[in-house]
């Protein structure tokens, strides 16, 4: 845990440096002068803050680590919840990818259920109703009660979105 | 007067009237349940408030975060969870409490002191209010700065432990602010050449994604939970009798004033609110050795001064545009998706809204006695919510919530990857609150900084000496400083794992 945090502490100090120095593209033909705020001014003093501020949160947690001895501690057990946790993102993931393409009529149920395997839900009612039955809601809720154009999706399966909005 | 007429006969209407009550019972349902919040309630909510008339839409806002607050007290009473951390005070004395066969009284000790405290809250709020907003006609540039670098500097200095966590949380908040075109002179930021960016990271997905994704990709990994458990308490509530509330009357009142002066200053809460009035009612109890034990004073204590703040927090919210708390920060978002701009000119351009949002927050509050006698009796004879339902059923909310406010997909990749960095604040013990508050302070710090300074002459003297611009700054610096005198001093050794 907490190698994990130094890591994601140095991991805000490198991103930082990065983005620092994609500041210096910024403005080059803006019509500020050199001490006037130019577009770059204030993300790099953002970015100075946050480069300061990651490394004393590092060299504090180096400390810890080293007062509590977890160097030895291993990175990343896969555990069951590791596997959950990656699985959830997977999930999420190709939900974002599938939904322009299937429409969410088509998608959203099948991702609820098999975001709600994945987390460990038995009972087979539960799964299918809810699944159905907020898709159901958020239909009518959304396209026709709020104008929200859900996604529908490309060729057959827009062809089937279309039959419900 | 003829304003707060016609504000009364629009919260008075039904369509309204429906919205403040079913605001409050979601918002204390939101409350009750652990891992679920009134700030990701409101932040799932504002989507559909876009389709509403905008006083319905904030009402409905106003009373979930009303809800909200008191909700927590429930399962923090029944099951010593605290279903939101403002509620975790409550706990303290809640459960010993309920525990001792009184959870009935100790609900109902904790319904009324939240009505008092929010009724008290909304007070001071419809008084303070229009005088703040007229002193904030006045501002400028540097003083906006001011006050957004001062509601910055409070929430990470008063956000508890990890003071340069809270502070990392902050300025990536406010530089996620940054992407897409400069206000100033129009030139693109960190949008890699690419189209998608141009037009900013839109808060309200970024701040679904963070609170509503980052909590179920943990629930994910943590495993417990999921299942729920059979949980069955027989509890009636008994709402204290007029003799028993006199008795709190100076814990009540103490902690009610404490909870609005907490809540008005810029980025600290109810959760402060609530810690300091549970210690402020040790502290003035003859019998302080029984706090812990079961005491009605250790309840009303928390319970008034959490809710107390959500009046309080408000206020800078309607008089300057600067958010009090998360929520508030949240609430931020129901103004925007109306293209409404929350601040002094609101007042003078739209005084029957923000009046109408005053009634409704009075209504939420006592519509809170019967949604908590409600809420409670349903919560204590119900089975846990089970996680691997709700889980996937907030994510798709969350999804179509975030494209609905665009019908974009990038601002479903923006929510997601929010969710992403959520998750590992919470894991890595990053708060999230300054984060947002940062994304939604960061376009006017930057631009009052910038313009001020452009009208100063680029003289960080005349910026400073501004009178109201240069005390709130000191006021900022000084807590700042104050912090890190009782981190390194108060505590005997210098350590930098303290601050950190």
């Amino acid at each position: 845990m907490l190698k994990g945090e130094l890591i994601f502490a140095l991991l805000i100090f490198v991103v930082s440096l990065f983005l620092y120095w994609v500041t210096g593209s910024f403005g080059t033909g803006t019509v500020l002068q050199g001490s006037q705020m130019g577009p770059a001014f204030w993300p790099r003093l953002l970015l100075g803050a946050l480069l300061l501020l990651s490394v004393v949160v590092s060299v504090g947690t180096i400390r810890k680590i080293a007062r509590e001895k977890a160097w030895g501690e291993s990175l990343l057990t896969m555990d069951r919840g590791k596997v959950r946790f990656f699985a959830a993102i997977g999930l999420g993931v190709a939900y974002l990818i599938l939904l322009p393409v299937l429409g969410f009529i088509a998608i959203t149920p099948v991702f609820m259920i098999a975001f709600m395997l994945l987390l460990g839900e038995k009972s087979k009612g539960w799964i299918i109703g809810v699944s159905i039955a907020m898709t159901a809601i958020i239909v009518v809720l959304f396209t026709k009660a709020m104008y929200v154009p859900l996604p529908r999706g490309v060729w057959l399966f827009r062809e089937f979105s279309l039959l419900f909005y | 007067m003829d304003i707060w007429l016609a504000a009364l006969q629009t919260v008075f209407q039904p369509t309204t009237l429906f919205f403040i009550l079913a605001g409050v019972m979601l918002g204390t349902v939101l409350g009750a349940i652990p891992g679920l919040n009134s700030t990701m309630g409101t932040a799932l909510l504002i989507p559909f408030t876009f389709a509403m008339a905008p006083e319905n839409g904030l009402a409905l806002l106003a009373a979930v975060y009303c809800g909200g607050t008191f909700g927590g007290s429930i399962s923090a009473i029944l099951f010593n969870v605290p279903g939101a951390p403002e509620a975790a005070a409550t706990g303290f004395d809640g459960y010993p409490m309920a525990q001792k066969g009184q959870a009935g009284e100790a609900l109902g000790y904790a319904i009324m002191s939240s009505v008092i405290g929010g009724i008290f809250s909304v007070l001071v709020l419809t008084l303070v209010s229009p005088q703040l907003a007229e002193v904030g006609l006045t501002f400028s540039q540097p003083e906006y700065f001011a006050l957004a670098v001062a509601a910055l500097t409070l929430i990470a200095s008063l956000g508890g432990a990890g003071m340069a966590k809270a502070f990392i949380a902050g300025l990536i908040g406010l530089l996620l602010a940054t992407v897409g075109i400069d206000e100033m002179t129009a030139d693109p930021r960190f949008t890699f050449g690419g189209k998608a960016l141009l037009g900013g990271i839109n808060f309200i997905p970024a701040i679904i994604g963070a609170f509503a994704v980052g909590e179920i990709l943990a629930k994910a990994e943590e495993g417990k939970g999921l299942h729920g458990e059979h949980l069955t308490i027989k509890v009636s509530t008994k709402l204290p009798n007029v003799r028993e509330l006199l008795r709190l009357k100076w814990t009540i009142l103490r902690s009610a004033v404490i909870g609005t002066a907490i809540g008005i200053l810029p980025g600290v809460g109810a959760t402060t609110a609530a810690f300091i009035g549970y210690s402020e009612a040790v502290r003035w109890s003859k019998h302080p050795e029984k706090f812990g034990t079961g005491v009605p004073e250790g309840i009303a204590g928390p319970e008034t001064a959490n809710n107390a703040a959500t009046g309080g927090a408000m206020v800078p919210l309607l008089t300057l545009g600067i958010p009090g708390s998360a929520t508030t920060a949240v609430i931020i978002g129901g103004f925007l998706v109306h293209g409404l701009q929350p601040g002094p000119m609101l007042f003078l351009n739209q005084p029957k809204l923000m009046y109408t949002i005053f009634i409704a927050m009075y209504v939420a509050n006592i519509c809170m006695l019967f949604a908590g006698l409600l809420v409670a009796k349903i919560f204590a004879n119900f089975r846990r919510v089970r996680y691997s339902i709700l889980g996937p059923v907030i994510f798709v909310f969350a999804a179509i919530g975030s494209f609905g406010i665009r019908n974009d997909m990038t601002d479903l990749w923006i929510m997601f990857a929010c969710g992403i960095v959520g998750y590992f604040f919470k894991k890595f013990k990053y708060p999230i609150a300054p984060m947002i508050i940062g994304l939604v302070l960061g376009p006017l710090t930057e631009v009052s900084l910038r313009k001020g300074m452009f009208m100063a002459d680029y003289q960080l003297s005349l910026f400073l000496m501004r009178p109201i611009a240069g005390t709130i700054l000191a006021v900022a610096v000084a807590s700042v400083l104050w912090n890190l005198y009782s981190v390194f001093i108060k505590k005997g050794k210098a350590s930098l794992e303290e601050i950190e």
